[in-house]
């Protein structure tokens, strides 16, 4: 994460690299790129508290839904650390409302990549229904580079699709030095034990 | 920075140092000698406007905390002023080109010397992407010291790669006292890690 005290907003700007997620009660803008990570943005209007977070469900879920997935069970974490965080500085779970973007295909991907990007939009569909969250926009899926521009306070979404280096964009780069560590990883993950 | 005559190319030649930019719209050329920092060159083809800068990070940047590094804000302000003042100048940001150079590895600093001229170059890529400037050349790493002119007419440039001992030296002494001006010495930011 890098921020820029100034910005074309007048506000203080946050860039976001991926696998990073911030909530903030300021006045300013986050920021991202996004390639095939998925950016979730929540806020609460009435209390001016909002937060970005940037990950990838690394690999495909099956069938039997996300809460029993071993796989899935790291994306619910990425975006329950997100909400903890915005729980911690004030905000009320009940009122969050979503917008999510992102899981674009890279231009030379493998049919792989595409299956893992289907499976992370149906996982961030079948998350908010399953959490009785609103999702009030959502723009998943194509193949480009999304620029975010996101105002906690509002809720407010720029996005623009960038034009320019294609082949040699380092977001991309980061994200996949991200990915890569996330499909290592994903083995730490066990299942979910659910005591009854 | 300072100006001098260059018979060779027969045109004004604006050196710049550690920390500074330039941008101009006269017929002449910047240049600029570069170890671990790197150079950002916006042109402007339409109004035959260029600009550049020089700049390094006097650390590693930690990934998480931004609160309590200061090392990334140097670059961050450097590619803001000469992206403004460009815009100022008159060349809309859709209109600028860029081309990135710098970052080898030369400086004697500790064993994190490969990560800092990387994060230089990083954090310069990432920003110009942001802003969706288009990167149409670099070149970058490598154990190499590189002296770089920018025609300001056409955008052109031209570099000299060099690996002789007295040009790393001056280059090292350089930074290494740029890098103490910047309030920290170069390197400390790993002690953290």
């Amino acid at each position: 994460m890098i921020k820029k005290t100034d910005s074309q907003f007048n506000k203080p700007l946050y860039i976001l690299y991926p696998g990073e997620f911030y909530a903030t009660k300021e006045d300013c803008v986050i920021s991202t790129v996004l390639g095939s990570c998925m950016a979730v943005c929540l806020f609460d209007v009435a209390k001016r508290i909002g937060g970005m977070g940037i990950f990838i469900v690394p690999g495909t879920i099956g069938t039997s839904g996300i809460i029993s997935d071993a796989i899935a069970s790291k994306g619910i974490g990425d975006i329950e650390l997100l909400l903890g965080e915005i729980v911690k500085i004030g905000g009320d779970r009940r009122y969050l409302k979503a917008k999510i973007f992102g899981a674009g295909y890279p231009a030379d991907s493998s049919s792989q990549m595409e299956q893992v990007m289907n499976s992370n939009i149906k996982f961030i569909y079948e998350y908010f229904t399953l959490e009785n969250m609103t999702v009030e926009r959502s723009d998943l899926g194509g193949e480009f580079r999304r620029r975010l521009y996101f105002f906690p306070w509002t809720g407010k979404v720029y996005r623009n699709i960038l034009q320019n280096n294609e082949e040699s964009s380092e977001f991309i780069k980061l994200e996949q030095e991200y990915i890569d560590s996330e499909f290592r990883q994903k083995e730490k993950f066990g299942r979910v034990i659910l005591f009854d | 920075m300072y100006e001098r005559y260059s018979k060779k190319y027969e045109k004004k030649i604006t050196i710049i140092h550690p920390g500074e930019f330039y941008v101009s719209r006269n017929d002449e050329l910047i240049g600029t000698l570069l170890g671990s920092c790197v150079a950002v060159c916006l042109h402007d083809a339409s109004s035959g406007l260029a600009g550049m800068n020089h700049f390094m990070l006097p650390g590693r940047i930690s990934e998480r905390d931004i609160f309590q590094d200061s090392s990334a804000k140097y670059g961050i302000t450097a590619i803001n002023e000469l992206i403004s003042h460009m815009e100022r100048a008159g060349a809309p940001i859709r209109n600028l080109s860029a081309k990135v150079f710098g970052g080898g590895h030369v400086l004697s600093l500790e064993a994190n010397s490969v990560t800092i001229p990387h994060d230089n170059v990083r954090l310069a890529r990432v920003l110009l992407e942001h802003a969706d400037i288009p990167i149409v050349a670099s070149d970058v790493g490598e154990n190499y010291t590189r002296k770089i002119l920018m025609d300001v007419k056409s955008g052109r440039i031209y570099l000299k790669k060099s690996t002789r001992q007295d040009v790393i030296d001056f280059v090292d002494g350089r930074e290494q006292t740029y890098a103490q001006r910047l309030g920290r010495p170069a390197g400390k930011a790993v002690a953290g890690r």
